[in-house]
């Protein structure tokens, strides 16, 4: 049973159907018996905002294969400051650290935009991974996993708030798949690592310029353009990394993608 | 055995077609930005470069460049490849290295978005300490604004007050690591952590493997 807390609904035993599991970059690929394994065992799980994937140093039991909610891997430091250190959708997996052959990490790991995933259990996980053809496909995610580590490395250091804001955002609407996200500025302060007034700044002049709007918990982007232009170099970086992996959403295949607080989303 | 030169551009990112083992050299894996620079991460006598090791060779837009100069062993990525392939060993090392590099990183993401420029700069000269494995090295201070993406003149204040505060000595294009607690104690928390992770990621394989 997994240890950590998690909300009912994503406790759920809905199965997935194979069309929503080929949603996901990862499940994608797979074929025959590790299919059937995974389409009989595993369950469509709705995450909420925050819901726990793993903690610090804790072992990782359950992994989540992101449909369209976007999880985050954050480091928190001594003094309590936290920031994002790479984000997952729905072109990876949750278990970044079992891919590469450990059982924990120092970081944690938390769903930041609401959504749904596939859920197995962390021992399925790693029988899937004695198969060779997908045990590649997980390679080449964590090479462009790892890619995009470098670049947020780089990112974080020589890019302003603005910049990084738009990147963050245009990153996130790409496994969203819908105009709008969920997310107040605190929290987007907390994942860029600064205060929520130098986010309140920076989605204020994208908000000017007509490329955004914001508003009780949400941001809807308007200039997908716009946002290319105000976003730095990394978005193209993500986009190249991954973006052959992030095939668009039908959303008549999930259940109503009602988002976490009850509105209804236009398309 | 290669000597790779102070400075030179020794592998262009995109296609490294050797696997790279320094043993005295330490190189730089830089990201360039519009006219800036920085180092995303760095690899010395604890680490290899190759194609899939880390970072892939295709699609990223990093450099690969000497940081400090000394010797590096290089074999044909075809011939490294064919001893993965057979060797467990082997395998066994790059999977450990693989993790504890991929460890620095993340924390380097954290880092570079959370930490000023003098507990970088402390962390970067211990890291760099480390893998020369001397108190002494060749570092000067365009090079030192390079590895943190910062200005060179920012580099020269943190640099300054290190000396000031008799922790460091700077001269000539050398730092002479005077204090190396103090210098600890000067860091950021990023410094014991890494090197914490990769005590136990190599601890722990090391319990479960007889000696080779």
């Amino acid at each position: 049973m997994p240890r950590q807390k998690a909300a009912p609904s994503a406790k759920s035993t809905v199965k997935a159907g194979r069309e929503t599991l080929s949603l996901n970059a990862i499940l994608r690929g797979l074929e025959g018996a590790e299919m059937d394994a995974v389409a009989a065992s595993g369950t469509l799980a709705k995450l909420a905002v925050r819901h726990q994937i793993y903690r610090p140093d804790e072992p990782i039991n359950v992994v989540y294969f992101p449909i369209d909610c976007v999880l985050s891997v954050v480091t928190r430091m001594k003094d309590g400051n936290q920031i994002e250190v790479g984000t997952i959708g729905r072109e990876g997996v949750s278990a970044i650290p079992l891919l590469l052959g450990g059982t924990t990490t120092a970081n944690e790991s938390y769903c930041q935009v609401p959504g749904y995933a596939v859920r197995i259990d962390a021992g399925l996980f790693q029988s899937l991974k004695a198969d060779i053809k997908f045990s590649r496909l997980l390679d080449r995610y964590v090479q462009a996993y790892v890619n995009m580590l470098g670049q947020l490395a780089a990112c974080n250091r020589l890019h302003s708030i603005y910049e990084r804001c738009a990147r963050w955002l245009l990153m996130t609407q790409d496994r969203v798949d819908l105009p709008e996200i969920h997310l107040t500025h605190e929290y987007l302060a907390m994942m860029l690592g600064t205060q929520r007034s130098g986010v309140s700044i920076a989605a204020g002049t994208l908000q000017n310029a007509g490329f955004i709007r914001y508003g009780q918990g949400m941001i809807r982007i308007l200039d997908r353009a716009g946002l290319e232009d105000a976003s730095c170099e990394c978005y193209e970086v993500a986009r190249e990394q991954f973006g052959g992996l992030l095939r668009p959403l039908h959303a008549a295949n999930l259940p109503s993608r009602a988002s976490a607080d009850g509105s209804r989303r236009k398309r | 055995m290669q000597i790779r030169a102070h400075g030179q551009i020794s592998a262009n990112g995109t296609r490294l077609s050797n696997a790279c083992f320094p043993t005295g050299a330490v190189i730089s894996i830089l990201c360039s930005s519009k006219r800036k620079i920085i180092e995303v991460h760095g690899v010395g006598r604890e680490g290899m470069l190759g194609p899939r090791i880390l970072f892939s060779a295709k699609r990223t837009r990093f450099d690969l460049v000497c940081q400090i100069g000394g010797s590096m062993l290089c074999m044909p990525s075809s011939t490294f490849e064919q001893h993965m392939r057979t060797n467990t060993g082997l395998q066994r090392a790059v999977a450990l290295y693989s993790m504890s590099a991929m460890s620095s990183l993340t924390q380097s993401v954290a880092c570079n978005g959370l930490h000023s420029i003098a507990q970088r700069c402390a962390r970067g000269l211990l890291t760099t300490g480390d893998r020369v494995n001397a108190l002494e090295f060749s570092l000067t201070h365009e090079l030192l604004a390079r590895m943190l993406g910062v200005r060179r003149s920012g580099v020269s204040v943190a640099v300054h007050r290190l000396q000031g505060l008799g922790i460091i000595r700077y001269r000539f294009g050398r730092i002479n690591v005077l204090d190396r607690e103090r210098l600890e104690l000067e860091s950021c928390e990023c410094y014991h952590l890494v090197r914490r992770e990769a005590e136990s990621i190599f601890k722990a394989r090391a319990t479960k493997n007889r000696p080779d």
